[in-house]
């Protein structure tokens, strides 16, 4: 009897200590991820600084309808999601690139060329997008490198706009991002790699395995869950596209097509200080992305049986 | 076991309280602090000074240092004000200024600072601020403060008090909430300046170069810039000349470039509107109508494009990238009076080398007379200023002869000298300290002089404002020494080649001109709805203006305008447009008046 209630109280307090272990990070939780969701409010009242928000007033679902008011603003903002599913859809279908890159990274055996091949693909990610930028503005200028390459050689006698065009704008921003994080995506895949059992290597090559054999059937498969997991992430930021690479990008000749969703809140705020239209935008875009997680870690169990959420 | 449990718990407490203290601390949830990433604009901690009677200028405790944040739109610098200026702030009044720009920070500043309810102690901020401010309570009166004032309070009859009284709205009592910035001494219908604000100009030995060709109209003016261009591709250090340069930075509510060309054909677009422009009839016109004067700028840049005069950089550029070039004298074609002082001198200007106004036949230009009720900007103090009597000093002497001697001139001995009939001249440091930031002698803080000058870069009353010692404005531009040193053989052969003394002068003769009184007043501030819907057509036509004059030809300039026309319909052109002309008709109407009660 008496241990029996020992027994319940050592285990309460046992429980109540693991409780507290956890306590910081749902506070922190609570705070950075909870506490925000509050200012949703401002979407309904029609707020414009330095008035407070206690005398603004209440408007309701105005500002969620001024967003598909007439065409004009239904286009604007099909064309803004259109380009933020344009944009994320590139990066998704090309999201085996860092996982092919580790592989072929890991079969260079010269470690030293190894070493610095990762480097030097490592390095961009922490660059920040204003610097690439200036970076981009130096080569790529009417008066750039590449303008003063071409009018060197012949080539062209006026200089192309390449900043300026809004062509091919997916596809430059794709390949700035992807120059960007390339070798810091592809450590994730490298440990992956790493931590694979040694004797399916022995098993494979016992059997006369080449050593693209190899990586298609012992590399690749073990790196698979680690590939959808990751997958499945950037799914879920699917909206989120971020903002200051499009951000420093923009210009009036690409608007069209390198507005994006993150850039568009981000201009209708602090461009216009249409806070609660911006409020209003970004809650449907956490209502999609909630949404989108849902559904491909449903459609992720149906296929592979297991999901993250 | 007990123990260890009672420590692991201890500690994990503790742990607990740390986070949410830090995190706490983190988000940043806080009362009533200053969120303004700057150091707040307070006096040493402690109590504020309640001043028992406000505004006796003798008796102020100046033993305490003050640092005053000051709210600028009109600054290009954000941070402490350092060199010889605010060593003079420091050893007069024992006061730094912090300046917070939006110009350098973004207009976001002002929309965060505002929020959190305490936007600074000096208030640099224009009319339409004002009045969000006011009843939001965040600007002081200054009605009784004022009046004790030594020089301030003798503007108040003619300038502050008319200027303050028309804001009906916020301020039935008819007090005294705001100075306006840039206030002339002059009168409600002169125009003081020998060129007026926007008006064509280029570097005369080049367009002598050409054969100084009559211009009869912008298609005369392209070819003249074609010929220039041909003659003097680059400058004698080698590099490129382009016709006309452009720049987005200051684009507001159209595009700045565009807006300032439609002044040459007496149109302009007013302070506090963005659909329409005006012209000296009060005609009002839609930008966005087929026969607006914007659009016929727009086709003038698109032609001028597809000649090859447009500066490629143009889209990607900044301000600082062009008044480079106008310092290097790689462009040819200039609009703003101030442009000018990039690159003349009176040196160069005895060789007969500078930029000058080059009349075109068939312009008829607008400009608006001085500044008499200011220039759409305000000075207020915010209503959580700590020691508001300091502030107000400093103001009060911003405004005194010795204050605006300073602002506009620098240091007798240093930048002029007294002449022996009593007014002042430039020394042959003067001339050049601002271009060539000459150093400042070590007595007075050293630095270069350009840097030490006051960041502020405004002034309640303006320099055309007359000096009481030498009964000459204090712009130095307009001293009869200066005009006497200025006759060299440029403005010699300028004057001779058009018959007149001054630009002004000459478009007023020629009947070129329409001087319009300057209207500064309430305007009202747009209902958020309308704020919205602004923006997002202000957005709209900057872009497609752009779009435009680089288009690849004429049929896509004409479906981009159409588009236009029609786009901004859907984004609510109607309802800002009413506003904007509601607020026309009234500086129509104002204009009017002020006309009559000359």
């Amino acid at each position: 009897m008496r241990s029996e209630t020992m027994r319940s109280q050592s285990m309460r307090s046992n429980s109540f200590r693991k409780f507290l272990y956890i306590s910081p990070f749902m506070l922190l939780l609570a705070v950075f991820a909870y506490y925000p969701l509050y200012g949703w409010v401002y979407a309904f009242f029609d707020y414009t600084p330095p008035i407070p928000l206690s005398q603004s007033e209440f408007v309701g679902f105005k500002w969620f309808h001024s967003l598909v008011e007439n065409q004009v603003k239904i286009d604007q903002l099909m064309q803004v999601i259109w380009n933020t599913f344009g944009i994320s859809g590139l990066g998704i279908l090309f999201s085996w690139l860092p996982m092919i890159f580790a592989i072929f990274l890991t079969e260079i055996k010269a470690v030293r060329f190894r070493k610095f091949i990762q480097t030097v693909t490592t390095l961009p990610n922490f660059i920040s997008w204003v610097l690439v930028y200036s970076l981009a503005f130096s080569m790529f200028s009417s008066e750039g490198m590449v303008n003063g390459f071409l009018h060197m050689t012949g080539l062209t006698d006026s200089p192309t706009m390449f900043l300026q065009s809004s062509e091919h704008v997916w596809w430059t921003m794709w390949a700035w991002a992807t120059w960007k994080t390339l070798g810091w995506s592809a450590i994730l895949y490298i440990a992956a790699i790493m931590g694979i059992d040694e004797s399916l290597y022995e098993a494979a090559y016992v059997d006369g395995a080449t050593r693209m054999q190899v990586i298609r059937h012992v590399v690749l498969p073990s790196m698979m869950p680690t590939y959808f997991v990751l997958l499945m992430l950037q799914i879920a930021s699917f909206l989120n596209n971020g903002l200051e690479q499009y951000f420093v990008f923009q210009n009036a000749f690409n608007k069209d097509t390198i507005q994006v969703l993150d850039l568009y809140v981000y201009n209708l705020a602090m461009g216009g200080g249409s806070y609660s239209v911006s409020v209003a935008i970004s809650m449907l875009k956490s209502v999609i992305s909630v949404v989108l997680l849902f559904s491909v870690n449903g459609l992720s169990k149906m296929l592979r049986g297991e999901g993250i959420v | 076991m007990k123990t260890h449990i009672k420590l692991g718990r201890k500690s994990a407490l503790l742990l607990g309280t740390t986070i949410l203290l830090v995190t706490t601390a983190l988000s940043g949830c806080s009362g009533n602090s200053n969120n303004g990433g700057a150091a707040a604009g307070t006096a040493e901690p402690g109590t504020p000074t309640e001043s028992s009677d406000p505004g006796t200028s003798k008796g102020i405790d100046h033993s305490k240092p003050l640092t005053i944040t000051v709210f600028d739109n009109a600054a290009n610098y954000q941070g402490e004000q350092t060199g010889w200026y605010g060593k003079l702030l420091k050893d007069k009044f024992n006061i730094t200024l912090n300046i917070l720009a939006p110009q350098v920070a973004g207009d976001q500043l002002y929309k965060t600072r505002s929020a959190s309810g305490d936007l600074g102690d000096l208030l640099i901020i224009e009319n339409s601020q004002l009045e969000e401010l006011i009843p939001a309570g965040m600007i002081m009166d200054l009605t009784d403060m004022i009046k004790n004032t030594e020089h301030l309070s003798q503007y108040v009859d003619n300038h502050f008090k008319p200027f303050n009284v028309a804001f009906e709205k916020q301020n039935p009592d008819g007090k005294i909430y705001a100075l306006p910035a840039f206030t002339a001494d002059t009168s409600p219908t002169t125009f003081s300046e020998e060129l007026p604000y926007s008006s064509p100009i280029m570097p005369w030995d080049y367009y002598k170069g050409i054969g100084a060709p009559k211009l009869n109209n912008l298609n005369d003016l392209m070819t003249a810039l074609k010929d220039m261009q041909a003659k003097y591709p680059k400058t004698p250090d080698g590099k490129p000349i382009v016709p006309i340069t452009l720049w987005k930075d200051w684009d507001g509510g159209s595009m700045e470039n565009v807006r300032w060309l439609s002044n040459w054909y007496g149109y302009e677009q007013p302070n506090g509107t963005t659909t329409i422009q005006l012209n000296a009839k009060g005609d009002i016109v839609p930008i966005v109508d087929d026969n607006s004067m914007y659009k016929k700028i727009l086709q003038f840049y698109y032609d001028a494009n597809k000649m090859g005069l447009v500066d490629p950089d143009s889209p990607s550029q900044d301000w600082n990238k062009v008044s480079e070039k106008l310092t290097n004298k790689q462009v040819l074609l200039l609009w703003y009076s101030w442009q000018r002082g990039f690159y003349n001198t009176i040196e160069r200007g005895n060789q007969g080398d500078g930029n000058v106004a080059v009349p075109i036949g068939d312009t008829h230009l607008i400009q608006n007379s001085d500044a008499y009720f200011g220039n759409g900007r305000v000075f207020a103090i915010g209503s959580k200023a700590k020691e508001p009597e300091r502030i107000m000093e400093l103001m009060d002497w911003m405004s005194s002869p010795e204050g605006l001697r300073y602002y506009t001139n620098g240091f007798e001995g240093f930048n002029y000298e007294k002449t022996p009939d009593g007014k002042f001249k430039l020394t042959e440091v003067g001339q050049t300290a601002f271009q060539e930031n000459t150093p400042v002698p070590a007595e007075y803080g050293g630095g270069g002089y350009q840097d030490g000058q006051s960041k502020v870069n405004s002034m309640i009353m303006s320099d055309f404002v007359t000096d009481p010692e030498t009964k000459e404005f204090y712009n130095s531009t307009y001293w009869a020494s200066t005009i006497e040193a200025n006759k060299t053989a440029l403005t010699t052969d300028w004057q001779k080649t058009y018959d007149a003394t001054t630009p002004t002068e000459y478009y007023t003769k020629n009947n070129m001109i329409d001087i319009v009184p300057n209207i500064n007043t309430s305007l009202g501030s747009d209902s958020s709805d309308v704020k919205n819907k602004r923006s997002q057509i202000s957005d709209y036509v900057k872009n497609t203006s752009w779009k435009m004059i680089f288009a690849k030809d004429q049929a896509e300039f004409d479906q981009l305008w159409t588009k236009l026309k029609s786009d901004v319909e859907g984004l609510g052109w109607n309802d800002v447009f009413a506003v904007d002309k509601e607020r026309a008709d009234k500086i129509v109407k104002m204009r009017a008046d002020a006309v009559a009660n000359k």
